[in-house]
């Protein structure tokens, strides 16, 4: 039997031969150390290039060309996830705390401040919900600040934390399902307070992932480059030019330092991707020098004439140059649907935008 | 359920990361996922559902080319009132940004029917499932994907070899 081709060992290792044909291919592989050879360079890139895919994935959002950029919202995310965690922890602990003396409606009211109706029907003694009106004081506070910082935040002007109906949930269950013993009374009111943790937590990431308002951008010259909005996030800066509408190139400026700053999470990936890097080097590396040696390499039959509608599709190809900033230190990513000739005739206009730019600032 | 939902279900994760592998945005890969889940909606019956899906949806990129600006950010406006509820991964370092640029590259170097080829296969598609949603002939599979296989993973070495090439002369 001659040789196997490289398409068939591909095949072969994708599970896509006929049972014949795979016993046909085993048995000759088995006695052929070439075609071994063959099979254990094909192995090598098909893990290799699933492996670049997979890098692929990482892929930014918002490159498309829209009115008005985005802003990347997570490090408020978290900050108000932290705040509400803080909140609802502090409830905890101040419910388990005063938990040997307070009746359930003050817990209500330390969870939120809740109707006045919640109250009416409970059989609760007055001064205990004097007491736990003053211990849920801080508590009703800090919630307050969250509501004041949420919308700074992220933009909103009105949207508020759905703390107030999540809290009046838990006074309904107060009314219809009160326990007759005080004891029993505690552990159900421990059990919400977790309760109303639970419901706080996601709340701000919900808000926080809300739409922003639009940038607009200043009229300019046709054809040349407009900044109509940038992105600032841990570790890199993105600039949106339109250079006509629907028509927005991104501009990545990296900086070096803060990679050098997060050398935890740095480390990480580094670990992860070394190894394989030097794998596939090596694999590369064996697969040149084997098919310099396969002198008469097994003819690839010609491609089948490609279909029009595979080909025509050059103005949705994305391009991106890189280069590294000599006064900056930082790498900057220019990405667009351009070619990289008109890539690199957008940079210098934009270096031009900016240096203009700079001049302003600094007359002299 | 209705039978797109299940479609959408089964199938929307793998063509989304087919597309932003394809096209370099995760937005603009949920739109055209999204359009092409609508086509669906509009057939009565489809034989090969996944080789379908990734034949509409490879054929919408092209046409998206053609399309206008206008009709693009109504459906980016879409996709981000779809996304509003979701939180975005974590920050990628510096790294991680550089490995996917050179992917990106050789990715794109690759002749279009290799590239789209070897990413549906990585999507879990059969050789049958290629052939028929990008009108190849089964035999032809094998010879396509493992030129598109070799030629990525050359491109990629040669363009990480630069890089290391570059970075060495910058710090010298």
């Amino acid at each position: 039997m001659q040789h196997l081709d490289e398409g068939t060992i591909h095949a072969w290792l994708d599970g896509a031969l006929t049972p014949d044909e795979a016993a046909q291919a085993d048995a000759h592989v088995k006695d052929c150390p070439q075609c071994q050879a063959a099979v254990a360079e094909a192995r090598g890139f098909i893990a290799a290039s699933s492996r670049i895919l997979t890098a692929l994935d990482d892929a930014p959002r918002g490159v498309i060309p829209v009115a008005a950029p985005r802003r990347r919202v997570q490090p408020w995310i978290w900050r108000v996830a932290a705040t509400a965690l803080v909140v609802a922890t502090g409830t905890l602990l101040l419910v388990k705390q005063r938990g040997g003396e307070r009746t359930i409606a003050s817990r209500a009211e330390s969870a939120a401040p809740a109707p006045a109706t919640a109250n009416a029907g409970l059989p609760v003694a007055a001064d205990s919900v004097a007491a736990g009106t003053a211990a849920a004081s801080p508590v009703v506070s800090e919630s307050a600040q969250i509501r004041a910082v949420t919308p700074r935040a992220t933009g909103l002007s009105t949207k508020s934390l759905p703390t107030g109906p999540a809290s009046k949930q838990g006074v309904v269950l107060d009314r219809t399902e009160l326990p007759p013993s005080t004891g029993e009374r505690r552990v159900d009111a421990d059990s919400r307070a977790r309760m109303s943790t639970t419901t706080l937590a996601p709340a701000p990431a919900a808000v926080g992932g809300r739409a922003f308002s639009a940038i607009p951008g200043a009229l300019s010259a046709e054809s040349a480059p407009r900044e109509v909005g940038s992105t600032r996030s841990i570790g890199r800066t993105q600039t949106f030019y339109e250079i006509a509408p629907g028509d927005t190139v991104v501009l990545e400026e990296q900086s070096s330092v803060a990679l050098q700053n997060v050398v935890v999470t740095g480390a990480a990936t580094a670990r992860q991707l070394q190894p394989q890097a030097q794998r596939t080097n090596k694999t590369a590396s064996a697969a040149a020098v084997e098919s310099e040696q396969k002198a008469a390499p097994a003819a690839a039959p010609p491609p089948a004439p490609a279909l029009p509608s595979l080909q025509d599709a050059p103005t949705a190809e994305r391009h991106s140059i890189s280069w590294l900033d000599p006064s900056t230190r930082r790498v900057v990513v220019l990405s667009g649907r351009h070619s990289q000739e008109e890539l690199q005739k957008i940079r210098e206009q934009i270096q031009r935008l900016r240096d203009a730019a700079q001049a302003k600032r600094n007359p002299d | 359920m209705t039978d797109v939902e299940r479609l959408f279900r089964t199938y929307n994760a793998a063509l989304v990361r087919y597309l932003t592998r394809r096209l370099g945005d995760r937005d603009w890969a949920e739109e055209v996922a999204q359009e092409t889940f609508v086509r669906a909606l509009r057939q009565t019956s489809i034989q090969n559902e996944r080789a379908w899906l990734f034949a509409v949806a490879t054929n919408l990129v092209r046409d998206e080319a053609r399309k206008d600006s206008r009709r693009r950010k109504h459906l980016a406006l879409l996709a981000e009132q779809e996304r509003e509820s979701m939180v975005e991964p974590a920050e990628t370092t510096l790294e991680r940004a550089q490995e996917a640029a050179i992917a990106r590259k050789a990715v794109d170097a690759l002749a279009e029917r290799d590239r789209l080829a070897l990413l549906m296969r990585e999507e879990g598609l059969d050789y049958n499932e290629i052939a028929e949603a990008l009108q190849l002939s089964p035999g032809s599979v094998g010879t396509t994907l493992s030129r598109a296989r070799r030629r990525l993973v050359e491109s990629y070495e040669a363009l990480q070899k630069g890089r290391e090439e570059r970075e060495k002369h910058a710090a010298s």
